[in-house]
Formats: structure tokens, C-alpha cells, sequence
């Protein structure tokens, strides 16, 4: 076996400034798409929950629709064929002194649209977990639904859905690389130029897959910090610390959560 | 006795959930100040009875007025009965204090907030105003100790006690008890039922489910007996107690007491 360490530890611990761009463009990529996604899928769970029978058709269409095609296709509509269809062409553009490349806004719109369709449905299934009781009681002190959700619902729904919320974003970040088909010069399309340049595949590309590592080892202890501290809000003195979710225990192995957006590709 | 406006007046009411008749043809009044007592064997439609009057359930039949408005429902120009819009609802309720049988506390909450939550949210009393008034609150049902306490953290006696704090903290006209110290443990049962009582000699108007006799036969005004679905009888708890008329009264107090 020929494997060039001083490369691998070389593009490990110096990476040259267009693989940092990507890591970045990763990280910023993911946040943002998990930021509109948890809107757009917080919309799309209170539509299906409505009194009015047009709006839940149209939230249980779009679950449907999305979580039943490929992100990767969707992707390529989205930028590609919508493009070719004179539908919509992306444009690079500026948002406060930065340029957005075309290839970017696309991706993030994929994103959210792809995500929004699961978490919609893990912010259902942690709204109908509240009691009907705390529904009533917050009824019977005369607050509106919005109010009841806001103030009542939500903040005990939160305790309970941030486990596969945190599980979504995981798998976000890994599905940036899929980005790289549509031109978003992310970590992955990044290192295959330089597989390509070098033909040192094998050495840049588990160097990729420990920098993917670290992101979601890192997204891990965040995820642990947050469940620890809604848990303490609502006075559950549930101990998980970052080590035992990292590497096993009983009470993480529980919160194990089920739906991946990646795995409509595999 | 009727001379005051009734709070509530019902007369035939009917309710149907799931397919059965849980309310058959109820009538009754509650006078301002007044505390009405429900009692009767299971599934004698007392809670439901006691859940209309805030809207928490809907009566297909006959006319239900709280404070002189229509409760759940309302008449449009052609006689037809139409939902209630929610809005309208909501604002109805903010009269009319619940306490729930397992309490319904909202467990993210301290025991203060939980009393000062509606006042400021729905209200829109200034927190200045609305903490202070909680505080007094939870004062007066003796739990001013625990105000930063959160309900896990409570027993089932000082959840209960706290529940009703909240419920007052709207300052209702009207007050409902469904079964309020059902899921206590019995030596919880009297520091509610305390409480109770003194709201009751505050002249709060009450009407609440209970098994608790010794309650009724000590606060009640008057004692609805419930079963069926149907009121089979109304007496002062002097008289029922002690010389019930209707048989069906005659078979529930023979069990329970």
C-alpha cells in the first residue's frame, strides 16, 4: 500500500486557503439551511395541525412530495432545471458587502426545502407530545392558540424534539457534499480538484472525512449542552454528558433518532 | 333564591361525545356568590356538565348563557346555532377560572410564573403589577415558600393549590372544580379543600365535581345530583343529606357515605 503521510498530514493540519474556504462554506451553508428549514418546517407542521382543510392538503402534498424524491435531484431541478425551463435562474448577489455565488442560493434553497420536510415532521410528533391538558389549561386562562403555542406548547415541545432535530443537522452537514454537483465549491468538490491535481485520492479524502468528523463531533457536544439545559428548565435533572453521548450509554443510545435526509441517496 | 342574575343558566342542555348522550336535558342556575356542589356516580355527565361552562366542550342543544352570553356557541339572525369564533371564545374564558383534576400546572414554569403568566400575557398587566399580585396569591393559599419552585418539585396538594392560585390570578367572575382533589393523596385532600372553603366564604361563585361530601354538606349552597345525564335532584345539602327525594339519590348516597 503507497500512502503519502506527509501529504495526509499536510492537508490534515495546513490546509491550503480554497479547502478552508469549503470547510467554511460548509459550515455556513449548513447553519443557514437548518435555520430556514427550522422555519419553513415549523409553517409547514402548524399547517398540518390546522383547522382549515386547504392548508393541511397543502402541508401533507408538500411532506409527500419532498420526502419522497431525491435531494440530489432536487438539487439539479431546483438550480438546473428550473434554469433551462426559464422558470428561475439564480444570480450571484451581494448580501451585506458579500457575494453570494448563484450556485450558493440554490443550494440553500434545496436544503431547506429537502429539511423542512422532515423536521416539519418532527415538530408534529413533538407538538402532539405535549399532554392535551396543558392545551386546555392555557385555554381555560383565555390565551389564544398563537399565545398557548408560544408560550405553553412550543417550549415543552423543544425539550423533546431538539434529540432528532440535532440528528437533521447532523446529517445536513454530510449532505453538503452532495452540493458539490451543482458547482458549490464546498469541502468535497474542493478536495476532488485536489485528487485530481495530485492523484493522492485515497490521502485527501480521509483527511475530508476527519474534517467531516470533526464538525459532527463538535455539532455533538453542542447538541449534548442543549438538551441539558432545556432538561434543567424544566427541572428534569437528566445527566448526558458529551462523553456518554459520544461513545454510549444507555440514555443516548434511547434518543437515537431515525430519519436521515441522506438516506433517500443511498 | 333567583333573585339576582343568574352567573349561569342552563336549561336542557344536551351534549354528545363519541356517539353517547352525555348530557340529556340539564337545567340549572347559579346565582352570583353561590357555590353549586355535582355530584353523582361515574359517567353521570357532571364533568362534562361542568366543562361546557367554559367552552372546553359543546352543547348540541338547548341554551347555556354564562354572565349572560351564550357559552360555546352562538345564534345567528336566522335562529341557526353556529361555533363560537375563538376569538370570541378565548376572551369569554378569561372570566371563568378551571381547575383540572391533575392540576395542568405548566411544568416549565416556577409556581410564580405560573400565576403571573396569564395575568401579562393575556391581560397585559405590567409584571410590576402582576408578580406582586401572584406573589399575594400564592400567599394566600400558603405555599409563598415554594413560589420558585417548579412543579415536579411539589407535592400533588401544593400543585393543586397552586393551580387554583393561577386560575384566580384572572380575577373570574366564576370559578369550576373538576373532581380537584380526585388524584390527591388523602392527606392532601384537606389542604385543598381549605382553600376552597375560603374562597367559598369569599362569596366566590363555585361550582365543582367532587366526591368530597364532607365538602358538600359544609360549603354547598345547593347539591345537583347527577345521573345519566339527567339532574335527578336539587336540594340544600341539609336537606339532601338528610332526607333525599328521588331514589336514584337515595342509591348513590346509600354507596358513598
Amino acid at each position: 500500500m503507497s500512502f503519502d503521510w506527509s501529504f495526509f498530514f499536510k492537508n490534515l493540519f495546513t490546509p491550503s486557503g480554497p479547502f478552508l474556504q469549503g470547510l467554511a462554506l460548509t459550515v455556513i451553508v449548513s447553519i443557514v439551511a437548518m435555520a430556514g428549514a427550522l422555519v419553513v418546517g415549523l409553517l409547514i407542521a402548524l399547517m398540518r395541525r390546522s383547522e382549515i382543510t386547504p392548508l393541511r392538503v397543502v402541508a401533507s402534498f408538500y411532506i409527500w412530495l419532498i420526502r419522497g424524491t431525491p435531494l440530489l435531484v432536487q438539487l439539479v431541478i431546483i438550480y438546473t432545471g428550473l434554469a433551462a425551463a426559464n422558470v428561475v435562474r439564480f444570480q450571484d448577489g451581494e448580501i451585506g458587502g458579500i457575494l453570494i455565488k448563484a450556485a450558493v442560493q440554490a443550494a440553500i434553497v434545496g436544503l431547506i426545502i429537502n429539511e423542512s420536510a422532515y423536521i416539519s415532521e418532527i415538530i408534529r410528533a413533538g407538538l402532539d407530545s405535549v399532554p392535551v391538558g396543558q392545551h386546555e389549561a392555557a385555554a381555560t386562562l383565555g390565551m389564544s392558540g398563537l399565545s398557548a403555542m408560544r408560550w405553553i406548547i412550543l417550549p415543552q415541545a423543544l425539550r423533546l424534539m431538539v434529540p432528532p432535530l440535532g440528528n437533521s443537522f447532523n446529517g445536513l452537514m454530510k449532505s453538503t457534499s452532495i452540493l458539490s454537483i451543482i458547482g458549490v465549491s464546498e469541502m468535497f468538490l474542493v478536495a476532488q480538484s485536489i485528487s485530481a491535481a495530485s492523484f493522492k485520492t485515497f490521502e485527501i479524502f480521509a483527511a475530508v472525512a476527519l474534517y467531516y468528523l470533526a464538525l459532527t463531533t463538535i455539532w455533538t457536544i453542542i447538541q449534548a449542552m442543549i438538551e441539558r439545559r432545556l432538561n434543567a428548565a424544566v427541572g428534569i435533572d437528566a445527566k448526558v454528558s458529551s462523553w456518554q453521548r459520544l461513545f454510549g450509554g444507555r440514555r443516548g443510545a434511547t434518543l437515537q433518532p431515525t430519519s436521515s435526509p441522506i438516506g433517500d441517496l443511498v | 333564591m333567583t333573585a339576582a342574575p343568574a352567573i349561569v343558566t342552563a336549561r336542557d342542555l344536551t351534549c354528545t361525545l363519541g356517539g353517547r348522550r352525555v348530557l340529556d336535558g340539564v337545567s340549572l342556575d347559579v346565582a352570583p356568590g353561590e357555590v353549586v356542589v355535582l355530584v353523582g356516580p361515574s359517567g353521570a355527565g357532571k364533568t362534562t356538565l361542568l366543562r361546557t361552562m367554559n367552552g372546553l366542550e359543546t352543547i348540541d342543544g338547548g341554551d347555556l348563557l354564562v354572565a349572560g352570553e351564550p357559552m360555546g356557541y352562538r345564534v345567528d339572525s336566522t335562529g341557526a346555532r353556529r361555533d363560537l369564533p375563538r376569538r370570541i371564545l378565548t376572551k369569554r374564558r378569561q372570566e371563568i377560572g378551571f381547575v383540572f383534576q391533575h392540576f395542568n400546572l405548566f411544568p416549565h414554569m416556577t409556581a410564580l410564573e405560573n400565576v403571573w403568566h396569564a395575568p401579562v400575557r393575556v391581560r397585559k398587566t405590567p409584571r410590576s403589577i402582576a408578580i406582586p399580585q401572584a406573589e399575594a396569591l400564592l400567599a394566600r393559599v400558603g405555599l409563598a415558600d415554594k413560589a420558585d419552585s417548579r412543579p415536579n418539585k411539589l407535592s400533588g396538594g401544593q400543585q393543586q393549590r397552586v393551580a387554583i392560585a393561577r386560575a384566580l390570578a384572572m380575577k373570574p367572575q366564576l370559578m369550576l372544580f373538576d373532581e380537584p382533589t380526585s388524584a390527591l393523596d388523602p392527606e392532601m385532600v384537606g389542604e385543598v379543600l381549605d382553600v376552597m372553603r375560603e374562597l367559598a366564604a369569599d362569596h366566590m361563585t363555585m361550582v365543582v365535581v367532587t366526591h368530597e361530601m364532607g365538602f358538600a354538606r359544609e360549603v354547598a349552597d345547593r347539591v345537583v345530583v347527577m345521573d345519566a345525564g339527567k339532574v335527578v335532584e336539587i336540594a340544600p345539602p341539609a336537606a339532601l343529606f338528610a332526607n333525599p327525594q328521588h331514589v336514584r339519590t337515595q342509591a348513590f348516597l346509600s354507596k358513598i357515605l
